[in-house]
Order: C-alpha cells, then sequence, then structure tokens
C-alpha cells in the first residue's frame, strides 16, 4: 500500500473509531486527541491492519505522518 | 446461604478465599479471558489455585518475602491475577499499577510510576516482555531492590502452602487520587478487602439467592489495578465463587459491543463500569453488532467511580431496551479507594432515582427541590438541574456530610461526605498524614443527603476525575502558562458536576491586551491535551485579577466554581480616587451601624450606656 491509500484509511478510522472530526490533524497526536481516542484509533488500526505495535514503535509515534510510516513499516515486516 | 450469614465474612484471609474456591465445580467456576477474537480462555478456580501456589514457589525462590511490596504492571491477563495472589500467598503486599497509555507520552508515565514505587519503597516489579523493554527509564529514576523481573516463567516454582497471616495484615496497596508529585498509596488489610468483597457478594445474593451451586456470574472489561476492577469483580467472583469473564480495557474502548455481547454469550448478570462506558456503548455500539443478544440476564448494570448523568442512564435504557436490558438493572452506586470500594449501592432490583434541585440554592449549598410537573420534567420557568442518587449506605456503612467546621449537617445541606465502615483503611502505607479520624473519612467529596439517598455534587479535594483517569488539577494549570496571553500561574482547573456528568472547566486569566478570545481557548485546549492528555470541555476567560485567592495568595478552584455557577465571578472593580473614597465611606457607614446596633444591645439588655 502507498502512503496516502494507508492515511486514507487512518482517516476513515480516526472519523469512525475515534470520533474525530474533520481532517487528520497536523501536529502531534496528543494534542488534539485524548487517551481514549487514541487508544480506540491504535487498536482499530491494529485490527484492520493485523499488525502489532510494540511500546517500542509506539515511541517513536508523534503525528499522523508517524503513524502511517508505523504502519508501512510494520506491514512490510509481515511481508 | 442468607444475608445474616454473609454480614460476617466467612473467610479470614485472601488465601482462605482462594482455597475456597478452589474446591468449586472447574466446569462452573473460574475465571475467563477473552481475547481479541472474543475466543475464551478458561482458568478453573482449581487450576487457579495450584498456579497461586506454584507462582508464590517461584517468587519465593526469587526472594521475595513476606511484607515485601510486590509491583505490577500487567495488561489483563492469567498472570496478573496469579502473582497478585501469589504475593498474598508468601505474606507479600501486590500493589498493582497502570501499563503506559497507547500513543501517549512516556516521560510521563516514567515519572509517575517512579512516584508511585518510591511511596511504596516496592521491593520488585514485575511485567511483560513488551512493557519491559520501555520500563529502563522508569528504574532509572526508582530501582526496586530486586529489581523489574518478567512474570513469564513463575509458574515454574516448587508449590508452596500458605503462609499464616493475621486477617489485620496488609494484603495489598492500592493508588488512589495519584498525582505525579503526590502518590497516595491506599493499604488494606486482609479484613478490609473481604469486608467490602462481603458486602458487594451479599448485594448479589440479596437479589439473586444462589441455587443448586449455582451462583451469578460476573463480565468485566475494567483494568485491574482500578479498584472497581480488583475489588469489585474479582472479590465477589471468588467470596461467592462464581465465573468472571474478563476482557482488556483496550478491546472495550475500541469495540465496546464485545462487553455486551460477552455479558449477553456468558449470562453474565453482575457487571459495573463507569458512567462513561454507557455513554461510549450508547453512542458507538450499532444494532447489527448485537444481532442475536439478549441482555435480560444483565440484572445489576453498576455505574460509579465518576459522577453520573441521568441522560445518559435514560439514553441506554432505550437504545438496549430492545436487547433485551431491564430498566431496574442500572445500579448507581458510590465508592472510593480509602474505603477499599464500595459505600453506598442503589437498592439491587429497583429502578435508579433521581430528583431536580435549584441550582441557584445548590450553588448556596442548600438542596432545595425543584419546582417538577407530574411527568417529572422542569416546570416553565424552573431552574433546577436533575441529580442521580448513588443510593444508601451498604450495611455496617454510615455517610454523614459535615461542614468545614466538622459539624455534622442536616438533610439537604451541602457539605463533605463523610464514610465510616469495616472497609475504610486505616492509612496510607508510609505515610502519617491520613483523611481517616476516629474511624471516619473524609472522602474529599462534597454531597448531601435527600430522603435518605446519597447525592455528590462535587469534590473538595484537588484532584479530578476525567474519563476514570485521576488528574492533579495544578499540572493542567501550569499547562496554559506557555499560551501567549495567559497570566502564568492564573489559571484554575475544576471539575463541574452536573446533571450530564463531569466536564473539565479551565478558568483563564488573561493579559489586558489578550488577543483573539477564541484563538486563545483553543490554545489553551491544545496545550492542557498535550501536556496531559486531558479534553478541556470549557475554556472560561477571565480579566485579570478575577479568580478568588486564599490570603497566601492560592487559587481557590472550588470558590471560583461557586462564584462562576452562581454568575457572580466578576472581575475586581477599578481603583481610582472615586472608588476608593465610596470604600472609605462604605467603611466608616458599616463602623458605624456596628457600634449602634452595639449601643442597642446593651440597652436592651438594662446595661448602664455610657
Amino acid at each position: 500500500m502507498e502512503f496516502s491509500e494507508v492515511r486514507e484509511v487512518v482517516a476513515a478510522i480516526a472519523r469512525d473509531e475515534a470520533n474525530w472530526k474533520g481532517p487528520l490533524p497536523d501536529g502531534p497526536l496528543d494534542r488534539h486527541l485524548d487517551s481514549i481516542q487514541r487508544l480506540a484509533l491504535v487498536v482499530a488500526i491494529e485490527d484492520r491492519f493485523e499488525i502489532c505495535f510494540d511500546p517500542e514503535d509506539e515511541q517513536r509515534i508523534r503525528s499522523v505522518d508517524d503513524l502511517v510510516a508505523g504502519i508501512l513499516t510494520k506491514l512490510g515486516e509481515r511481508a | 446461604m442468607n444475608r445474616k450469614n454473609l454480614a460476617a465474612p466467612i473467610h479470614a484471609t485472601l488465601p482462605d478465599v482462594i482455597e475456597r474456591a478452589a474446591a468449586s465445580d472447574p466446569a462452573l467456576y473460574g475465571f475467563r479471558f477473552l481475547d481479541r477474537a472474543e475466543n475464551p480462555t478458561w482458568l478453573a478456580f482449581s487450576e487457579f489455585r495450584a498456579r497461586v501456589a506454584a507462582t508464590a514457589g517461584a517468587l519465593w525462590d526469587e526472594g521475595v518475602r513476606g511484607g515485601d511490596r510486590v509491583a505490577l504492571v500487567l495488561p489483563t491477563c492469567p498472570e496478573f491475577l496469579e502473582i497478585f495472589f501469589a504475593a498474598q500467598w508468601i505474606g507479600a503486599i501486590p500493589v498493582a499499577l497502570y501499563p503506559p497509555v497507547r500513543l501517549g507520552r512516556l516521560d510521563e508515565y516514567h515519572e509517575r510510576t517512579a512516584a508511585m514505587l518510591r511511596a511504596v519503597d516496592a521491593s520488585v516489579l514485575y511485567t511483560d516482555s513488551r512493557i519491559g523493554r520501555i520500563l529502563g527509564e522508569t528504574a532509572a529514576r526508582f530501582r526496586p531492590r530486586l529489581g523489574v523481573r518478567e512474570a513469564a516463567g513463575l509458574r515454574a516454582g516448587s508449590g508452596r502452602e500458605p503462609v499464616v497471616v493475621s486477617p489485620d495484615a496488609i494484603a495489598m496497596v492500592q493508588f488512589s487520587s495519584g498525582t505525579t508529585v503526590d502518590p497516595k498509596p491506599v493499604a488494606l488489610t486482609h479484613a478490609q478487602m473481604l469486608a467490602n468483597g462481603t458486602r458487594i457478594t451479599e448485594a448479589i445474593f440479596a437479589l439473586m439467592p444462589p441455587s443448586q451451586g449455582n451462583f451469578p456470574g460476573g463480565v468485566t472489561w475494567l483494568p485491574l489495578y482500578h479498584d472497581m476492577g480488583l475489588i469489585g469483580c474479582l472479590m465477589p467472583a471468588l467470596c461467592g465463587p462464581g465465573p468472571l469473564t474478563l476482557i482488556s480495557p483496550e478491546l472495550f474502548v475500541a469495540r465496546p459491543a464485545i462487553w455486551l455481547r460477552a455479558i449477553a454469550k456468558y449470562r453474565g448478570t453482575t457487571s459495573p463500569a463507569p458512567n462513561f462506558a454507557y455513554a461510549l456503548c450508547v453512542d458507538r455500539v450499532r444494532d447489527e453488532e448485537l444481532e442475536g443478544c439478549d441482555l435480560s440476564c444483565w440484572r445489576m448494570a453498576l455505574n460509579g467511580a465518576e459522577p453520573m448523568s441521568a441522560a445518559t442512564l435514560r439514553a441506554f435504557e432505550d437504545r438496549f431496551e430492545k436487547f433485551g436490558f431491564r430498566r431496574d438493572a442500572l445500579m448507581p452506586v458510590y465508592g472510593l479507594s480509602e474505603a477499599t470500594l464500595a459505600v453506598t449501592f442503589t437498592r439491587p432490583g429497583t429502578r435508579w432515582r433521581s430528583r431536580r434541585f435549584d441550582v441557584a440554592s445548590l450553588a448556596r449549598g442548600i438542596a432545595r427541590p425543584g419546582l417538577v410537573a407530574e411527568d417529572g420534567s422542569a416546570q416553565s420557568g424552573d431552574k433546577s438541574s436533575e441529580w442521580v442518587s448513588s443510593g444508601a449506605p451498604l450495611p455496617d456503612f454510615a455517610i454523614e456530610i459535615r461542614d468545614d467546621d466538622d459539624i455534622v449537617l442536616d438533610a439537604q445541606r451541602v457539605g463533605r461526605i463523610f464514610a465510616k465502615g469495616p472497609s475504610v483503611m486505616h492509612g496510607y502505607y508510609g505515610r502519617s498524614d491520613t483523611p481517616v479520624r476516629g474511624g471516619w473519612l473524609d472522602t474529599g467529596d462534597l454531597g448531601f443527603i435527600d430522603d435518605g439517598q446519597l447525592y455528590v455534587t462535587g469534590r473538595a479535594k484537588d484532584v479530578l476525575v476525567l474519563r476514570g483517569q485521576n488528574q492533579a488539577p495544578h499540572e493542567l494549570e501550569r499547562a496554559v502558562d506557555v499560551v501567549p496571553g495567559v497570566r502564568v500561574g492564573c489559571a484554575a482547573a475544576v471539575a463541574d458536576i452536573g446533571a450530564d456528568g463531569e466536564r473539565l472547566l479551565l478558568f483563564v486569566e488573561v493579559r489586558a491586551a489578550a488577543a483573539n478570545i477564541a484563538e486563545l481557548a483553543a490554545a489553551c485546549r491544545e496545550a492542557v491535551l498535550g501536556a496531559c492528555g486531558a479534553a478541556v470541555d470549557e475554556v472560561v476567560v477571565l480579566q485579570p485579577g478575577t479568580l478568588p485567592r486564599t490570603s497566601s495568595g492560592k487559587i481557590r478552584r472550588g470558590e471560583a466554581l461557586r462564584l462562576w455557577k452562581a454568575g457572580e465571578l466578576l472581575p475586581p472593580d477599578a481603583v481610582n480616587l472615586l472608588t476608593m473614597g465610596g470604600a472609605m465611606l462604605r467603611s466608616q457607614a458599616g463602623y458605624l451601624r456596628s457600634a449602634v446596633g452595639h449601643l442597642r444591645a446593651r440597652w436592651r439588655r438594662g446595661d448602664e450606656v455610657v
């Protein structure tokens, strides 16, 4: 999957599962989503892409783009 | 088993409870863990007992001894329960801590976890391999004597028999009102844990008497490091004993329908949750996710741990009635860690109660009923709000409402809630300060009693409980110091508990030449969310000097909220020669009135007036 495709899927999950309204935020995730929204988002992403983030992976995820990059890395490892 | 028999705990210590539960039918009684695909893993209490004994042996082999504090940072899994009870098996003290929040800031997590480990002088920390890889920074701040160890492999120990401990020995420590700088470790004895667990079990039996060895089953997604999960769910399952189905908290948050499906599938009769969980189900669960589900088995849907909203309770009933949810199942309750957990319950099997009270009177500390139409709604012109009752004290528990001078108040007067009962803690672990005096616990919450029912209206202590998480107000306030236009040190974060539940309000004073108010409010929200992970519901922008302060300059958060609700949180009058002159005149007039009144009083008493 391409970066933009994954970003689209993340946007849909954020809207449907994390109650995020509007376009995805540019800045740090934790400045826009509270802890419950972030939890709902990351678990739904793991379910959708059939991946599992380690706490170490999550340390590197600050923004939506980091999240998309993290998903692509996990998908690459699986392939 | 009747209620009278249960009123006195039939077990002396937690190992006794395990031993008795282990004698139950392994096909019917035990823990059921659901994974992400909702596949169950069954752990019968008989097998659980064997694993606890083996884990206890392994703990002993690793150097853990009686009285040691055994910290756990683990998700919901069999290993959590095995280590928790194995520690008690050898007379050690388990301390459950929460794992890192997903996609959260770890620097704050390390700080907070280290503060909790330090507060109990933890002897060892057990975790799993995933979490363990990031706990190095926590350990750098506080290293337990026996280090940070992996839970896997502990079962390999040779089984041990439980050591004999006194029912008055400390059985566990759970954290309450925790903040980064000042975590409060609640020390609970075996007797206190069992007293509370027994009262909860008694309430279940009162509604659903066990017959033919068939104990009502529980379902929970609540975290096991939280009192409502640990005491509210585990204790009745073991004391009953009865089956308990466990779901991880993150699965519930991501897919709340899992909770309801588990209740229907495993015929759960008892399942507690905070108010936000019921609201989340109303918002997120779709009909097709509950196809074929029958929720009529759910007799005790306890709602506690945070303020309740009548609107949420009604919405939940309306939404899930078509799936068999009973309108007498919702049970608002009240409790806190310092009392082990439960203090008041709505009577099982009765419909929850609410009442409207006049808003302005409540702001003055008086619960005056509002004007209500026949259908229970507010009459035209009535300015009241609806409050949900948390029920009445459990057997052997008592509640008092007191004012700031410790005087017990009458019914319908708002004051601090004090609680007394057999499961109230003696004190915090390793600390001399305690909110318990003469057996009475100052809960730090505000409320009143009406018709024998407790209504919780606010919080006097400096802690906010937001979506199940404790937050220190000063941490939220400090976060907006960096926002341009905000006066440094001039913010107040408060929880406004109202008819719709708890809202986070942030009062901020701005500099005289502050920019766009809407932009400033948005920047404040963003700063708090970023620094603390808390979503502010409303930012109230104030002129300089508006926030009330103590004589030593501390912001009076509760008073700020009270004034704001009464429409009286106003900026100070500008001081100039004219206003100063007026103030002096009013002051002189006051002295004059006082002197005249004093002379009149003496004259009435017949004193000689000089």
